[in-house]
């Protein structure tokens, strides 16, 4: 199985745990689609220009919460993300590997590192809250 | 190629500290080759364009934002300059990238950060510029 970001050196990291469990992610669209999976060293390459390797490892991988209310917080506090609606996976081991990356006022967001090529976005699906 | 860290105004910028973080650095201070220091967040996400702000800091007001301080409501519509960097970057190729200085009363007040929202890095405050250099290669 090869992941996201595995052809550069220790990524994912050797402390990544097999994907599991429920996790939020946010999207703009219902159902989500292959758009709003991007990561962000596609979007925005130059950011990860001179960062450390763990940031550019980071970067192929996508931002998911374990925490509902970290999602909902981060869509509030940032304009930029008031479109977006949290949807709710479910992550099994075949669907790659997860890591604990905390912010500060952000304890339960998690990097994932899904399979190269599978369709991600089917495992989402936006709950009515 | 123009991107959040090579805009035409400012030139090649270094990610100095980031705050927030959601597939990318989402609110980060950065500094260009002359050691100007900047504030900057994803301010809103259009059909066509994602918008950035940038906000000009001196170091100590730079330090009173990262300590809490300054909410970053304050950072962004009161900037020292008066002014703010506003850069529309486009989501595809066909669209063009466009960046112009504007105040901050000819935005929408929704772009801003809430109002008393404070960051909480004030456990070690950013030094002179020697040490900036360090920081950002970190």
């Amino acid at each position: 199985m090869k992941l996201l970001g595995s052809h550069l050196d220790n990524c994912p990291p050797e402390d990544a745990e097999p994907a599991s469990g429920i996790v939020y992610y946010l999207v703009r669209n219902n159902p989500p689609q292959e758009g709003d999976f991007i990561p962000g060293i596609e979007k925005h390459p130059s950011v990860y220009k001179h960062r450390p390797k763990d940031q550019i490892c980071q970067a192929h991988g996508f931002s998911v919460f374990k925490d509902i209310e970290d999602a909902l917080k981060i869509k509030e506090e940032f304009n930029s993300l008031k479109d977006t609606e949290p949807a709710v996976g479910e992550l099994t081991p075949e669907c790659g590997v997860i890591k604990n990356t905390p912010s500060r006022t952000r304890r339960s967001h998690h990097t994932w590192w899904p399979p190269d090529g599978m369709k991600i976005w089917s495992l989402f699906k936006i709950e009515m809250q | 190629m123009s991107d959040i860290l090579n805009i035409p105004e400012l030139g090649e910028l270094e990610i100095v500290e980031i705050y927030d973080y959601y597939n990318v650095p989402i609110l980060f201070s950065c500094r260009n080759s002359v050691s100007h220091l900047y504030i900057v967040i994803f301010a809103d996400h259009l059909p066509e364009y994602e918008m950035w702000l940038y906000a000009e800091v001196s170091l100590m007001r730079l330090n009173l934002i990262r300590s809490g301080v300054v909410d970053l409501h304050d950072a962004f519509s009161k900037p020292e300059m008066g002014r703010l960097l506003k850069v529309m970057i486009p989501h595809s190729n066909s669209t063009e990238f466009n960046s112009e200085y504007v105040t901050p009363d000819q935005l929408h007040s929704d772009v801003f950060p809430p109002i008393n929202k404070y960051l909480n890095f004030g456990d070690t405050p950013l030094v002179a510029q020697a040490n900036l250099v360090e920081i950002a290669k970190s």
